[in-house]
């Protein structure tokens, strides 16, 4: 099979409006399999694209000497979720982070609403000690260690969780993940594994950050969604 | 000036029910920070020693000769007494 290649110039396009493309734009394309010109959109390419696993925006929470940071609009659209704590400071020095759920009629804070886990890592200039606390009947799920987060420069707290269960899940809402903490002046650094648990079925479609006494100074609390398809 | 918490990045002002129940909170979270810290300090030592062994100690079954454990061991009797 022979092959003519022809040679053409560029037309000169340095004086074209500049436009952002969008989905619905038409481009021509040569098709050298049948050797016809075609058309398309740019949302042809995008399909092309394979979905899945794309983590979306639920919603965001950023503290100003805030007493809690909620997100709402959980649904059972995912199965997973993503929660990010970042750069959290507490204004009370050695404040304890604290997790609750909630549904449509607030956040639940019974006393015996939720159980916890931290087990982890304190390290001290001394040795690199494992400690752990839990509480299976609490009004919170525990996120910080037992000696809460510091408020001097450059303490603080941060933590990357995950809920488990959609909100019409069959099992139980309940995060797990891993925490920072720093407060040298009183403990040196921490990190943990965290579990915790919302005792009873609940249609959750949200969740709340607080400390257990004063205001969060900063921080962002920021949810995902993460599809499976 | 009422407290505000933030719910999907608005600055909502608490209510005076929600203000109550904070200020519960905020009081019984301040009297348990000396609490919170003896419960890392002893959580800490239990790393060395665990509290079935501390017990055996005390109640005379095991006999420690002076040394690290030993250190422990004191260590923690102290703490206990420093318990909030």
């Amino acid at each position: 099979m022979s092959t003519t290649k022809v040679q053409g110039d560029m037309i000169d396009v340095d004086a074209a409006t500049v436009a952002v493309v969008a989905v619905g734009d038409k481009f021509n394309f040569l098709d050298i399999t049948d050797s016809l010109v075609k058309e398309d959109t740019v949302q042809g390419i995008v399909d092309l694209v394979p979905a899945g696993g794309a983590w979306n925006l639920i919603g965001t929470s950023v503290a100003s000497s805030s007493a809690s940071l909620t997100i709402t609009g959980l649904n059972s659209t995912y199965d997973t979720y993503a929660v990010a704590l970042a750069d959290i400071v507490p204004a009370t020095d050695t404040a304890l982070g604290w997790i609750r759920f909630g549904d449509s009629s607030g956040i639940d804070t019974g006393a015996a609403d939720y159980g916890w886990g931290h087990y982890g890592g304190l390290v001290d200039n001394t040795t690199a000690g494992f400690v752990g606390s839990e509480d299976n009947s609490d009004a919170q799920i525990l996120c910080t260690h037992t000696t809460g987060a510091g408020s001097a420069a450059g303490e603080g707290f941060g933590a990357m969780l995950y809920l488990t269960s959609p909100s019409d899940g069959t099992t139980l809402s309940m995060i797990t993940g891993t925490t920072a903490t720093a407060n040298p002046t009183v403990a040196d650094f921490y990190n943990g594994q965290l579990f915790g648990v919302r005792r009873n079925v609940i249609t959750m479609d949200r969740i709340l950050f607080q400390f257990s006494t004063g205001n969060i100074a900063s921080g962002r609390m920021t949810v995902w969604g993460i599809a499976h398809a | 000036m009422p407290r505000t918490r933030n719910e999907n990045g608005i600055d909502i002002p608490l209510t005076a029910e929600e203000e109550a129940a904070r200020d519960i909170e905020d009081d019984a979270g301040i009297a348990a920070l000396p609490m919170n810290k003896w419960k890392s300090d002893i959580s800490r030592l239990d790393d060395g020693m665990p509290r079935w062994f501390e017990d055996a100690v005390t109640d005379g079954s095991v006999v420690l000769k002076p040394g690290r454990v030993k250190d422990n061991y004191d260590s923690k009797v102290v703490l206990r007494g420093e318990k909030p």
